[in-house]
């Protein structure tokens, strides 16, 4: 029987929800909800006083790639890099939901995190990206979606990918993507999983980071890597990493190993341009505050 | 093999023979029928609806109402859900038979699963599929017909990147050389979108929106396709083998 994904019922848990996995008896309780997406939705639940994410798929089959996935990524992390716990099935009336266990990592999109903290973070937090794609890519698989929503920026820029639903093994066909960072989408090459399709998401990734192109200004005519290199050509902080965007877009990297290299030369070679001029986002309403004072002072002691 | 028809209508059938019954009819000869509705202004109506909607439920697929930027999407997400839904009904049944009555993924304990899923998803990549997109070219579409070709190409790009054979073909209904041609084709069986005729000009004036009859139409292509088709394989391969047998001479 096929169902359009309309016609599953909308799964909601609610915080004190005790979730208990039917084949471990493990226990979670749901606090709140971290976030919903196309494939499911993330929830912060506690065991024991410790905190973790439980992932709840919309479609079992894709949940269960997804989760094949994480399994085969965590044999190959150090034990403090593992982001896998378990998976499990827990009953809602009548229904059986699987779900699986992550390790919760606080922290923001990188958006965020380079808003809050400035552009000169977008050096390292790209660098970092690059390296965990690099992990990736050496284990034979290819990331697939990224996105702004699909990784988290904690603490002086470190870079946790977590939405694995798009890992596809290199060689077959991308599993899941965002059109705006496929490469298809621009006309520039295919779907077919290797290291260059996420390097072109990854140039994509980093023109919306530093405000290049907007994810509702972009017409249909504009779909082309000329337009791309414009528009960081005129953003004075993307400028001298034209040459890394240069060679993404147009699949002229020969490895992800080549792009972090070129990264990090263009990257010391700018000496982070962006770092000399410090942005201090409450300056100017200061600086606007204090002319308006003074004014006023002067308007105050001249009626007087 | 999975064999498709996607059905890019904007409005009611009224000649011939009822979609809904070509559509059962597609069903019977393992053909999925799924419908896109495709509105930008207005709604498509009630007769309408009710009409995409029993020609999905008729032919074992889906059918959805959408705006004609979501077109491209749509037109991949139905193959994709066709393609993963007869892989799982079939693994669905060896279960059956594996482990007895109504077994279904969830049964399963998660190690297993994973290993099950892990089959599906080889046979995802690697069955042959074959996709007919059936497009309404009433006057009505005309504004459409662009998203349309926009969704074509970008399902074959998708179909290139897979280790399966896939090939897509095109017809627009109804046929614009012929007065009583329901369906005209506009690209054999293909994997590039290079070879397609543009479609922009082969809008209808004329008012018939012969859905049923064109459906009926492609579902005697898909079948008789099918048998011409592997005779070409063979023959091919057949070739294959006397250009393996001369070069080989040569080398010798």
């Amino acid at each position: 029987m096929i169902t359009s994904s309309n016609d599953i019922p909308k799964l909601v848990l609610h915080p004190g929800f005790k979730v208990i996995g039917k084949w471990s008896g493990n226990s979670y309780t749901i606090q709140r909800l971290l976030g919903e997406g196309t494939s499911g939705k993330v929830y912060l639940v506690k065991c024991n006083q410790k905190c973790f994410a439980l992932k709840v798929g919309l479609d079992d089959l894709s949940l269960q790639s997804e989760i094949n996935v994480l399994k085969k990524v965590n044999e190959e992390l150090g034990s403090s890099e593992r982001i896998f716990v378990e998976s499990d099935d827990f009953e809602l009336q009548g229904d059986v939901f699987p779900y699986y266990i992550m390790k919760y990592i606080q922290g923001v999109d990188a958006k965020t995190y380079i808003q809050r903290n400035g552009y000169q973070w977008f050096y390292l937090i790209g660098m970092n990206i690059l390296n965990q794609l690099q992990q990736l890519h050496k284990k034979n698989w290819i990331f697939g979606d990224i996105k702004v929503e699909n990784m988290i920026v904690s603490d002086y820029g470190s870079v946790t990918l977590i939405d694995y639903g798009g890992v596809t093994a290199k060689g077959r066909s991308v599993k899941q993507f965002t059109e705006i960072y496929d490469r298809g989408y621009w006309g520039k090459g295919n779907r077919k999983a290797d290291e260059a399709y996420d390097l072109f998401s990854f140039a994509i990734l980093c023109l919306i980071l530093m405000d290049s192109i907007s994810l509702s200004e972009i017409k249909s005519e504009q779909k082309k890597g000329a337009y791309l290199l414009k528009r960081a050509k005129m953003n004075p902080s993307c400028k001298h990493m034209i040459p890394f965007f240069e060679k993404a877009i147009y699949g002229k990297f020969q490895s992800t190993g080549h792009a972090c290299d070129e990264w990090k030369k263009l990257m010391y070679g700018a000496g982070f341009e962006q770092s000399k001029s410090i942005i201090l986002p409450w300056l100017e309403p200061a600086l606007a505050s204090s002319i308006f004072v003074f004014l006023l002072t002067l308007y105050l002691s001249f009626m007087h | 093999m999975v064999q498709q028809i996607i059905v890019i209508t904007d409005g009611c059938s009224n000649v011939g023979v009822d979609p809904v019954t070509a559509a059962a009819l597609a069903r019977e000869e393992n053909i999925i029928v799924n419908v896109i509705g495709v509105v930008d202004e207005g709604d498509i109506g009630l007769r309408g609806t009710r009409e995409i909607e029993e020609m999905a439920a008729a032919g074992g697929g889906i059918s959805k109402i959408v705006q004609s930027k979501q077109l491209a999407r749509t037109v991949q997400m139905m193959t994709r859900k066709t393609v993963v839904n007869t892989i799982q009904q079939v693994v669905n049944e060896e279960l059956e038979q594996i482990i007895g009555s109504s077994a279904s993924l969830e049964d399963l304990h998660p190690d297993q699963r994973a290993k099950v899923v892990h089959v599906i998803e080889n046979l995802e990549e690697n069955i042959s599929l074959r996709v007919v997109l059936l497009v309404d070219a009433s006057a009505s579409m005309k504004p459409k017909i662009t998203a349309v070709e926009e969704a074509v190409h970008d399902l074959m790009l998708s179909l290139q990147a897979r280790e399966g054979r896939s090939e897509v073909s095109l017809f627009h209904f109804p046929g614009s050389k012929n007065k009583n041609d329901f369906a005209e084709k506009d690209l054999d069986w293909s994997t590039e979108f290079a070879i397609m005729k543009r479609l922009f000009y082969k809008i209808n004036m004329r008012g018939a929106t012969p859905t049923g009859p064109a459906l009926l139409k492609v579902i005697e292509y898909m079948s008789q396709k099918q048998s011409i088709n592997d005779i070409k394989v063979l023959d091919k391969a057949a070739e294959a083998d006397k250009e393996g047998a001369m070069l080989s001479d040569y080398i010798v």
